[in-house]
């Protein structure tokens, strides 16, 4: 009895063992895309969890509340461990290369104070958002302190204003954008020196009729009490190789909620779905446990225009590409491998995307799936603008999900280059563009008509004179009163 | 061929209407012409008019989510509108003094939705030769039909209850008033029937933990 037991149990074990290993990824997460119609359609796991880091996996004391990450052009991961005021280094393997706590300023060792923003440059200078000691730091890659510098008093802020960077980002030329706690005005910019030379890309105040109506009835007592219409807070950024400034918002409204700043300073970012704002979840429970609209915290700019945001109110990092489209969304809140508990900063190396959990002072690390890889690899192709080679990898979207809208819009779009325009239309058609499946239906249109237009003109004219002749033979017969 | 010859009798009062319309409901009113089925008969042919116009309109020309099509949805969008207005249309007008009959109101109303039936068709057939530049011309098309119908509910207003212009433009201001009371008290009356369905279920459920 008890042998006949143990064989059950141990085939039910290989069983199960053997069905957790099937080709299938199985994560602790849903994975999900909205359709043209802002329906949720679930789609294959684009994004698997690899592994995650500690500081204890390094070898050192365990990180924290860790605030920020950032690759350099090797793949070494920066880490500003904010809590323990230092900056860990990990090679490419995610092996410790270093820590940082200390450097030479002026002769003096010098250390941080809860840094909470790091950033690395293309050639590899280290840029630090020392929050504490209300200054940004900028040292080279071995540690060689280049340039620092504070706020110095000057007419744009106020003279009680504290100056608390949170984030720092440094484009080509060396100018530093920086956002600074209880700063509503955008992003502070300072010049390659570090004088500030002015705010940059606020966000406008946007009243509604009714709220206009209501302060002009209201008297000054009242409006003192109403609430003040303070513009949203950026809360991080990323730039761009072209120099555009990726930030996202603390507003936590339904519309969008991250801009593709232009150097002077205006928002360009791309959504060709009037529909859909770039704003993470379309649709969300209101009340409840993990309620309310999606709210960024941190952004990330990869190649070929694509950009992943990281979601704090579900824990999930949506991914779009540079006209707009949500690519694919993975990664939650939870206690399992592959969801967060306080998913505070994202990277991203290669294809893979790291994310920086607060709470649980680890680093998950996400590898693409075959379906991700897919998804990635067309998206660049349609940036470089080369429909024909994504076909392929369209294709294979379509068998492991035939509903990624995107797939159908690509292989409809290189069809219609190549002039078949009735096939381009099936495809048009799935892929929900209207746009594109218009100019198919026009050159469909117009060749049917070349073809087939003068039996139809000749068929029409019959009929005008059938009955034309039949009504005047009529009317003759009726006249002649027979 | 005598079915279709009824089936055109039946549908004369309608056809003339169209065109003559203070004309056409004043031999509705007192020539007792047309059926009075024919408020029903509108009714689903107006349905089936405007369900396929949702679904079947060409793709450039589509804003209806497949997946939330529900054509018993849209019938009875049509049947509670239609109530609330001749509801809300027989009260105000028998205050006004109108001379129009619950009969008369609903008949004109029904009728008057005929423009409509006789364009959604064939226009969502045709839109499905148009590309996204000119939805203009289904959309200049669908509006047409929409204004004469806006036109015909006037006439009909002013014809039945024997009213002057401007007292007709009263009337339909406070039919959109009433209509706006009445769909206010089904709104409160929901809730409270709700209040009180939770509150008997409460109790029900109290009663059954107790015992």
């Amino acid at each position: 009895m008890k042998r006949k037991l143990c064989s059950i149990l141990l085939f039910i074990t290989v069983l199960t063992v053997s069905c957790s290993t099937a080709a299938y990824a199985d994560v602790s997460y849903e994975c999900y895309n909205y359709d043209y119609w802002g329906n949720v359609v679930p789609s294959p796991v684009s994004y698997t969890p690899e592994r995650t880091v500690s500081g204890a996996d390094l070898g050192i004391s365990d990180f924290n509340t860790p605030s920020d990450m950032a690759f350099d052009g090797e793949g070494n991961l920066y880490v500003a461990d904010t809590g323990n005021s230092r900056i860990v280094v990990l090679n490419r393997d995610l092996t410790l290369k270093k820590v940082i706590t200390q450097f030479g300023n002026k002769g003096k060792k010098d250390t941080f104070k809860k840094p909470e923003g790091i950033t690395v440059g293309s050639d590899g200078t280290i840029h630090i958002a020392d929050t504490e000691n209300h200054r940004i730091v900028s040292m080279n890659s071995s540690g060689k302190l280049i340039r620092v510098f504070g706020l110095t008093k000057n007419s744009l802020t106020g003279s009680n204003f504290v100056f608390l960077p949170t984030k720092v980002g440094v484009d080509r030329a060396n100018r530093y954008y920086v956002i600074a706690s209880h700063v509503t005005n955008g992003i502070m910019g300072f010049d390659a020196n570090g004088e500030f030379s002015g705010y940059f890309g606020s966000l406008k105040v946007q009243t509604s009729l009714a709220e206009k109506f209501w302060k002009t009835v209201a008297t000054k007592e009242q409006r003192s009490q109403m609430e003040l219409f303070i513009p949203t807070e950026f809360n991080n950024l990323d730039i761009d190789s072209d120099g555009f400034v990726y930030a996202t918002d603390t507003d936590d409204s339904e519309d969008q909620s991250i801009r593709k700043i232009n150097p002077s300073g205006v928002d360009v970012l791309v959504n060709y779905n009037s529909t859909k704002p770039i704003c993470g979840d379309l649709s969300y429970n209101s009340a409840g446990s993990y309620s309310g609209p999606s709210k960024f915290v941190d952004i990330i700019v990869r190649k070929k225009g694509i950009y992943s945001a990281l979601d704090s109110t579900r824990g999930r990092i949506f991914t779009y590409d540079s006209e707009g489209n949500l690519l694919y969304v993975f990664g939650g809140l939870g206690s399992q491998l592959g969801t967060f508990k306080n998913p505070i900063a994202i990277g991203s190396w290669n294809e893979g995307i790291y994310i920086l959990d607060q709470n649980r002072a680890q680093i998950i690390v996400f590898q693409p799936t075959q379906y991700g890889q897919l998804i990635n690899k067309a998206v660049g192709l349609r940036f470089d603008g080369d429909e024909t080679k994504a076909v392929s990898c369209w294709k294979n979207v379509l068998k492991l999900d035939s509903h990624y809208e995107l797939a159908y819009d690509g292989i409809g779009k290189s069809l219609l280059a190549s002039n078949k325009n009735k096939e381009a239309m099936y495809y048009l058609k799935k892929g929900m563009d209207k746009r594109n499946y218009s100019i198919a239906f026009h050159r469909y249109r117009n060749e049917w008509m070349r073809k087939y237009g003068s039996i139809v003109a000749i068929i029409l004219l019959g009929i005008i004179v059938f009955f034309a002749g039949r009504s005047f033979y009529r009317r003759r017969k009726f006249n002649r009163g027979e | 061929m005598r079915f279709m010859l009824a089936v055109h009798k039946y549908f004369a009062l309608p056809r003339y209407v169209l065109v003559h319309p203070v004309d056409g409901f004043y031999n509705m009113k007192y020539e007792k012409q047309g059926h009075t089925s024919i408020i029903f008969i509108n009714l689903i042919l107006f349905w089936i008019s405007y369900s396929f116009q949702k679904q079947y309109c060409g793709f450039c020309v589509n804003d209806s989510d497949p997946l939330s099509y529900n054509t018993f949805k849209d019938l009875a969008y049509i049947v509670v509108l239609f109530a609330i207005w001749c509801a809300g249309n027989w009260s105000v007008t028998t205050l006004m003094n109108g001379e129009g009959k619950l009969r008369d109101i609903a008949m004109a109303a029904s009728i008057s939705l005929t423009p409509m039936i006789y364009v959604f068709i064939p226009a969502a057939l045709l839109s499905n030769l148009l590309v996204e530049n000119e939805a203009t011309f289904y959309q200049i098309v669908m509006g047409i039909s929409i204004v004469w119908f806006v036109i015909l509910m006037f006439c009909g207003v002013m014809t039945i209850h024997n009213f002057s212009v401007g007292r007709t433009f009263a009337a339909l201001f406070l039919t959109f008033l009433s209509i706006c009371i009445i769909l206010f008290l089904a709104i409160m009356l929901a809730s409270l029937l709700q209040q009180v369905y939770i509150f008997i279920k409460s109790i029900y459920t109290e009663l059954l933990y107790r015992a």
